[in-house]
């Protein structure tokens, strides 16, 4: 914790958590990927074709959730009917 | 000035990939001028990063919290404070749900009082969720 930090709080179950933002800077973050992870990446050279790949993989996931749902709907239609059976 | 900023140019000066091309990205970031991003470009960011080069959590919301924070950054379409509170919350989650925080911080500027989704695993530190 640094002066100027920023305090935030939310609650999680029954606790108040507090957590501390950096404050306001004007640093540079040039290489901060490198920095952070020590993981350098070749340089791109198609961005579309990237941010396609990326879109598709993140279309993937929300797919999943959705397949997700209804499984867990159909089961659940399933219970309620065969509670109804004698 | 204010220029607003693509998906490419964050990513690259992020992950400096081509050197002389990043540091004309630099050249703009660490200036006075006033840099715009909107919560679909900072989406499109964290995918790229996430999806296609595997960098995971905390890194990824530790990276939006840091840029975010910067003097010279605004937010077009969300309250940008909110923004960098529900990142700072998922520090302790997947990355995956980086998504959700934008949506939540979208959703606070909205005023809403309820997220209606289908998705079990949506969780937010400030709107309700309500699953459909």
């Amino acid at each position: 914790m640094k002066p100027g930090d920023q305090a935030v709080e939310w609650v999680e179950g029954d606790k108040l958590v507090i957590g501390f933002l950096p404050r306001p800077h004007n640093e540079s973050m040039l290489g901060i990927l490198k920095k952070m992870t020590g993981r350098t990446i070749e340089p791109i050279t198609d961005w579309e074709a990237l941010k396609e790949r990326a879109w598709a993989a993140r279309s993937a996931e929300v797919m999943e959730a959705l397949e997700a749902d209804s499984r867990r709907h159909r089961s659940a239609q399933r219970e309620d009917a065969g509670d109804t059976k004698p | 000035m204010s220029v607003f900023c693509d998906t490419s140019v964050l990513i690259r000066y992020f992950a400096e990939d081509d050197i002389p091309r990043a540091l004309a990205a630099s050249v703009l970031f660490d200036s006075e001028t006033q840099l715009v991003v909107s919560t679909g470009v900072i989406l499109e960011t964290i995918h790229v990063l996430r999806t296609q080069y595997d960098f995971a959590n905390p890194v990824l919301s530790q990276l939006l919290v840091r840029f975010l924070s910067r003097r010279n950054v605004t937010v077009s379409d969300a309250d940008k404070s909110g923004l960098i509170g529900a990142l700072y919350w998922t520090q302790g989650v997947s990355a995956r749900r980086i998504s959700d925080a934008i949506v939540v911080a979208a959703a606070q500027q909205a005023g809403a009082e309820a997220i209606a989704t289908f998705d079990e695993k949506m969780a937010s530190p400030t709107v309700p969720v309500r699953m459909l």
